[in-house]
């Protein structure tokens, strides 16, 4: 081993509680950065699932009227064909595991007292629970049956709204496909949990048997959504939504299909902020492991003036003495950042046991984060190299400070230094 | 042969407003292979004479010649290296690396050369560890090579100060109160020490000291009195030529 790096190695060892309470400062700040990158990431990861689960699914394929004009979801622009444009998507897109259709509408729901405007929707049951999550969210009760009739489903936050339970009876009323208005009674048989109130998604299911006889025969159906296999990670799911996209698209020329990042486009700005926010936070804990590192390296330099006029009358220069200082910040750094790495692994394997956002977020409402179920900590390989080179930089840049304070001792004054 | 020329050498400090004069216009001329004791009070100029013999300082006035060759306007690169080449330290308190063993204390300087020189023309790692042993057998620690400064006494200090001093063959060995710290017999050992190798190595010894043991066994005296030579025993006809 090079003399300077035995000298710094050692002396590092040396004075082991000064080197362990620096070393803390970085491995916590290394170890917090890691842990709050890898649920950042898997919050992503979290709220894209839920609103492919929920509301936007993996693609979406409408008419290009009916998205110009889908604020009012209007129900007079259907997909033509929509057998045909399914067997045609599941024949151009073969990464599609599954395809449903749905018609959305706005109703008012009532409990005969009090009415709330509903965003609703006409499913086909079992076509349904294949792309979508709904099925198996249903906190109270059971997801709707194909041929039971008069049956509906509402998100928690409704029933809780106009105080129904399950069994209860709802009335809906909308506008039909006739253009005038009509109302029905149905039984609710199940209750979704808060994952619906929280992201905009519809808040009443009802089958497409029961939706024709409330909005008329003519209902059609204003969008086809499509599942895939849930993706290894949050860039590769958009990857392959925008691709199936594309494909569908040339499919089907008159329809049009929007991949995932189209609907997702609000929430992904905001996670681009939630980075930059990241890296302040990691600045901010590692200035304060640098302040650390600079008093630890100029007790150094201070406990050992004598020392230094010792290897400047031996022949080594300024520049020797600097890089001296300069290794041992960057040994310093180098211990607490590993520590800092294991650190960090630990917390993220936590992470990964599922961590309950309710007992964080419970009843809060995030708007555009939609965050709901079990919180899983993602696994991100560069996220340690990040910590890793920003612990080595920041422990290197510190030393200098004081490193070149002690290349600039006169070795006789530092040889008289008692 | 003349290694050492001082002529008309001078150091000032500003103290304050005022101007303090270390050293005022000296002149001295140290043969090589010499053992010689600069004396005189505290306060006398010892120190800041020693600093200049050792390149540590610089003259406000005068010149030095070293071996054949001016130091003046060598600048910080240029006395590291005159340093690193050609003179060697021991210091009162030993000044050891206590974080490197015996072995790497005395390889030290070596290590420092070879660092400047780079790996094409420097000792390699084995000539190193070689000499290193050598030397310390030669100030009789054989065997303690590895045991670190706090597991020596303080005579066994000195002799890895002295043979970290020597190892790389210095033109002038430059020592500073190097009995202070010690007893009186051990103060004798590392005295008859330090003259047995300057009588085999022919390196020239330039003690600054107060120890009339040091006095009795050097072979020429300076004193030095506010900072001018008092007096001067003169070069004994033992210095080699």
């Amino acid at each position: 081993m090079d003399a300077l790096w035995k000298i710094a190695v050692r002396n590092v060892f040396r004075h082991r509680r000064r080197t362990i309470i620096t070393g803390i400062v970085m491995m916590v700040g290394i170890g917090i950065f890691i842990l709050y990158d890898s649920i950042l990431a898997g919050l992503d990861r979290l709220s894209i699932d839920t609103m492919v689960s929920y509301s936007s699914s993996f693609m979406k394929l409408r008419t290009p009227e009916y998205v110009a004009n889908e604020a009012g979801t209007p129900l007079d622009y259907g997909i033509a064909d929509p057998e045909a444009a399914m067997a045609t998507l599941a024949k151009a897109v073969p990464a599609l595991e599954a395809l449903a259709p749905r018609t959305l509408f706005i109703a008012q729901a009532s409990n005969y007292e009090d009415a709330e405007p509903a965003l609703s929707a006409a499913v086909d049951p079992e076509a349904d629970a294949k792309v979508f999550g709904l099925a198996s969210s249903i906190a109270e009760g059971a997801w709707l049956r194909n041929g039971a009739g008069r049956e509906a489903v509402v998100a928690a936050g409704l029933a809780k709204e106009l105080g129904l339970k399950l069994g209860d009876g709802l009335l809906l009323s909308a506008r039909t496909v006739y253009d005038n208005e009509n109302a029905d009674e149905y039984r609710i048989v199940g209750i979704a949990d808060d994952s619906l109130s929280l992201n905009g998604a519809p808040s009443v299911y009802l089958s497409y048997a029961d939706a024709r006889a409330l909005l008329g025969e003519a209902l059609p159906i204003t969008e086809i959504d499509a599942s895939a296999p849930r993706a290894s990670s949050l860039e590769t799911a958009l990857a392959a939504s925008a691709k199936a996209a594309s494909l569908a698209g040339a499919a089907l020329p008159s329809l049009r299909a929007d991949p995932l990042g189209e609907f997702a486009k609000e929430y992904l700005a905001i996670k681009d902020s939630k980075q930059k926010a990241s890296y302040m936070i990691v600045f901010m804990i590692l200035l304060i492991a640098a302040v650390g590192i600079v008093n630890t390296i100029l007790m150094s330099v201070y406990s050992r003036v004598r020392e230094i006029g010792v290897l400047r009358a031996y022949g080594m220069t300024p520049r020797d003495i600097r890089s001296l200082f300069s290794r041992e910040g960057l040994v310093i750094g180098a211990i607490g950042s590993l520590a800092g790495l294991v650190l960090g692994g630990a917390l993220v394997l936590w992470s990964r046991q599922g961590i309950r956002l309710s007992a964080f977020f419970g009843g809060i409402d995030l708007g555009a984060f939609p965050m709901n179920g079990l919180l899983y900590g993602e696994v991100r390989p560069a996220t340690y190299a990040v910590g890793l080179a920003f612990g080595l930089l920041a422990s290197w840049f510190a030393a200098r400070i004081p490193a070149r304070r002690a290349g600039r001792l006169d070795p006789a004054e530092a040889l008289k230094f008692v | 042969m003349a290694i050492l020329q001082l002529a008309k050498v001078s150091r000032s400090y500003r103290k304050g407003e005022s101007e303090v004069k270390a050293l005022d216009a000296v002149d001295l001329s140290i043969d090589k292979g010499e053992f010689l004791a600069i004396v005189g009070p505290s306060g006398s100029g010892k120190t800041t004479m020693l600093n200049i013999l050792g390149c540590l300082d610089s003259p406000t006035e005068g010149t030095i010649v070293y071996d054949g060759t001016e130091l003046h306007g060598l600048g910080e690169a240029g006395l590291s290296a005159y340093r690193r080449d050609r003179i060697s330290f021991v210091f009162q308190s030993y000044n050891l690396i206590p974080v490197l063993t015996v072995r790497e204390n005395v390889e030290l300087p070596l290590v420092i050369e070879a660092r400047a020189r780079g790996r094409r023309e420097a000792k390699s790692d084995r000539e190193i560890k070689a000499l290193a042993l050598e030397m310390i057998e030669a100030v009789g620690l054989a065997g303690k090579a590895g045991r670190f400064p706090r597991e020596l006494s303080g005579g066994q200090e000195q002799r890895v100060a002295i043979a970290r001093a020597l190892v790389k063959k210095p033109l002038v060995v430059l020592a500073d109160e190097p009995t202070a710290n010690l007893d009186s017999r051990t103060a004798g050992e590392i005295l008859d020490l330090m003259r047995e190798i300057n009588e085999a190595m022919g390196a020239t010894f330039i003690f600054s000291t107060h120890d009339k043991l040091v006095m009795e066994r050097a072979r020429r005296i300076v004193a030095l009195h506010d900072g001018r030579i008092a007096s001067d025993s003169g070069a004994p006809a033992g210095a080699r030529p």
